[in-house]
Formats: structure tokens, C-alpha cells, sequence
């Protein structure tokens, strides 16, 4: 636990370093995780140490996000003057992506489909 | 000891901020096994009210709440680099179905963002709100660091991310119907890639199938978006 907890810091101590050097636009445990996952696919294995504490903290999302959650009732004016355009956006936007995502992934398991039974029997 | 000077004495460490924290958030998951499982309320939703409450009522304004709660938030950044572990072991499971699955993802992803993001612009919303809208489909740990990183409201993009959420897990499976789509893989895919997690429970609850490919595309869709969006919008910006 100890263990894998050090090596989710020190994954998060890397992107944080990357985020300062470079001035990236992305936070440094975004960073940290797009490199932890590079990391796991070129040794092709997980990491148990990591996979006990990763599990524990990942529990515990909700807790952890609730302090920048209720961030979303002190916003005054910013939220209060734009809600209903949000709304709209956020409602149009997700039917529409929701559809086209749905027609896609169709469309491409059919497709799938296809070429492995080409491929069966060829 | 007059109250003025003990609610600053309260207020002098970061243990109430803590302490209101975990409050709300066990009161939160309490509600919900009450209410048994509702996917419209999730302890996000209901937690963060009963925290801005608690907020409002006790002698604490957000900003210095916020502060003292670093002592709890500071955890959010190695849980959110340890959800590379699932990642990597789901990513395990779609090698058979790579090329359905990555062309899928890219253009739902790209939809998601583009689709929502050119409403908002179209209705006049501000950059400081179009960067909080555009991760609003991916996991929320994932979207608060890329709205921080485009200078968006953190506060605003959890309650985005949330709303979307509940909206994809609710109006999906009635959709697929519709669009006669009845392949597990392909609901759960577009549940989690349009509803995060609230999307993926609700892929479990359909069956294990849809649940296993929702936790995938909202894995991947996590990934390539805090990748593709702040490049996306620093080319814009330039």
C-alpha cells in the first residue's frame, strides 16, 4: 500500500515537474497518469504495490472532488446569468454526440463483423 | 470566551474544513442507499449541496474553505494518477476489437467537445466558460485538471461533468432503442463515453458486459481528451 502510494507521488512529482518545465496546459497528475499508462504498456504488466493504492484512492473520488464540487454554488453571478445557455449546451451536445457515437461504434462492429467472417472463411 | 473569537479559533486550523467534508459525504452516501440507488442523484450531486450548505451556515467563507480542504484535495492528484491501473487492465481486453473501438472513440470524442462547445459559442458564453464545458464528458478528476489547465471554473466543470453524466446514463439506453442499437459493447461504449462514471454504472446495471466496455471508453476518452483538448485550444488561442 505504502509502496505503491510512494510510486503514485513520485509518477505525480514527474508530471508536475513536466507541467512547470514546459508550461503545459495540462495539471501534473494528468501528466502523471498519461506517463504511468505509457510506462505499464512498454513493461506489458500492471503493478500490484500500485494497484492496492491506486484502488483505496480511487474509492474515495467522491470525497475527494466534493471541495471543488460545491465550488459550483459560490460561482454568483457567473452561473445565475448563464445557466440556461449552459443547459442548452450541455443538453444539445450530449444528444448529439450520444448518437453519433452509438451510429459509430454500429457501424464499425458491423464492420468488424464482416471482416472476421472474411476472414473465417477465406 | 465570546462566540465571535471561538468560531475564528474553529476557523484558525484546517480541521472543519475536513471534518464538513467527510460530513457531507457520508450523509450523502447515506442518502443514497436510502433512496436506493437513484442514477438522477448521485452523492456528488447531493454531497456538494449539503456542503455548500454547510458552507453558507457556518462562519466559513469558500475561499478559505477551500484552502484548509487542500489537506483532503491533495490526495485527488496521485488517485487520479493511479487511474492508469484500470485503464491499462481494461485496455487489455479490447485488443480484438482495436479498430472499432479507436475509431469510435476519436470521432465520439471529437463530437462530444466540438458538438457542445460550438452551441455554447453560438449562444455568446465567455472562454472562461467554454473551457469549463469542454471536458464535460470525461471522468471528473480528468476534467478539473484540464478546465484548470485552460483556465476554466473548476466548481462549474464538476457540475457540468455531473449533469452530463446523469443525462447520457438516463437518455442512452432509451436512445439505443430508438436507433436500434442492441449490442452491449456498443451502449456501453457510448455510456461511458458521454456519461464518465455515472454512465458506466448504469452500463453495469444493464449487464456486465455493457458495464466492462462503459469503463473502457470512459478510461480512453479520459486519456485522449486531456491529451487532444488543451492542444486543441492552444491552436485555437493562437
Amino acid at each position: 500500500m505504502l509502496k505503491g502510494f510512494m510510486w503514485l507521488m513520485i509518477f505525480l512529482v514527474i508530471g508536475n515537474l513536466l507541467q512547470t518545465m514546459f508550461s503545459l496546459p495540462v495539471v501534473g497528475s494528468v501528466l502523471g497518469m498519461l506517463i504511468l499508462f505509457m510506462v505499464l504498456i512498454a513493461r506489458q504488466r500492471s503493478s500490484r504495490s500500485m494497484a492496492v493504492a491506486a484502488s483505496h484512492l480511487i474509492h474515495y473520488f467522491t470525497l475527494l472532488i466534493l471541495p471543488s464540487a460545491a465550488g459550483l454554488f459560490f460561482l454568483g453571478t457567473t452561473l445565475t446569468d448563464n445557466w440556461l445557455k449552459l443547459l442548452i449546451a450541455i443538453v444539445l451536445g450530449t444528444l448529439i454526440s450520444s448518437v453519433v457515437t452509438l451510429l459509430t461504434m454500429q457501424a464499425m462492429v458491423r464492420w468488424q463483423q464482416r471482416r472476421d467472417d472474411a476472414a473465417g472463411t477465406s | 470566551m465570546n462566540l465571535q473569537a471561538l468560531a475564528h479559533e474553529m476557523m484558525a486550523t484546517p480541521a472543519l474544513a475536513v471534518v464538513i467534508t467527510l460530513a457531507a459525504y457520508m450523509l450523502a452516501l447515506s442518502l443514497h442507499q436510502w433512496m436506493r440507488y437513484p442514477s438522477w442523484a448521485p452523492p456528488m450531486l447531493t454531497g456538494s449541496l449539503m456542503l455548500a450548505f454547510f458552507i453558507v451556515v457556518l462562519p466559513i467563507n469558500y475561499d478559505t474553505y477551500y484552502l484548509d480542504a487542500h489537506w483532503l484535495t491533495l490526495l485527488l492528484g496521485p488517485a487520479t494518477v493511479g487511474l492508469a491501473i484500470p485503464l491499462y487492465e481494461q485496455f487489455q481486453h479490447i485488443k480484438r476489437l482495436l479498430i472499432p473501438v479507436t475509431v469510435s472513440l476519436v470521432i465520439g470524442s471529437i463530437t462530444a467537445c466540438a458538438a457542445t462547445l460550438s452551441i455554447a459559442w453560438a449562444l455568446g458564453l465567455s472562454p472562461a466558460i467554454l473551457a469549463s464545458l469542454a471536458p464535460k464528458s470525461i471522468t471528473t478528476p480528468i476534467a478539473i485538471g484540464v478546465s484548470e489547465g485552460l483556465g476554466g471554473y473548476p466548481g462549474l466543470t464538476a457540475g457540468i461533468v455531473t449533469v452530463t453524466g446523469i443525462l447520457a446514463a438516463s437518455t442512452i439506453p432509451p436512445l439505443a432503442a430508438i436507433l436500434r442499437c442492441q449490442d452491449p459493447r456498443v451502449i456501453g461504449l457510448a455510456l461511458g463515453l458521454n456519461g464518465h462514471g455515472l454512465g458506466t454504472a448504469r452500463g453495469f446495471g444493464i449487464d456486465p458486459q455493457t458495464g466492462a466496455f462503459a469503463s473502457l471508453a470512459m478510461g480512453l476518452n479520459g486519456a485522449l481528451s486531456a491529451i487532444v483538448l488543451p492542444l486543441l485550444a492552444g491552436w485555437l488561442n493562437r
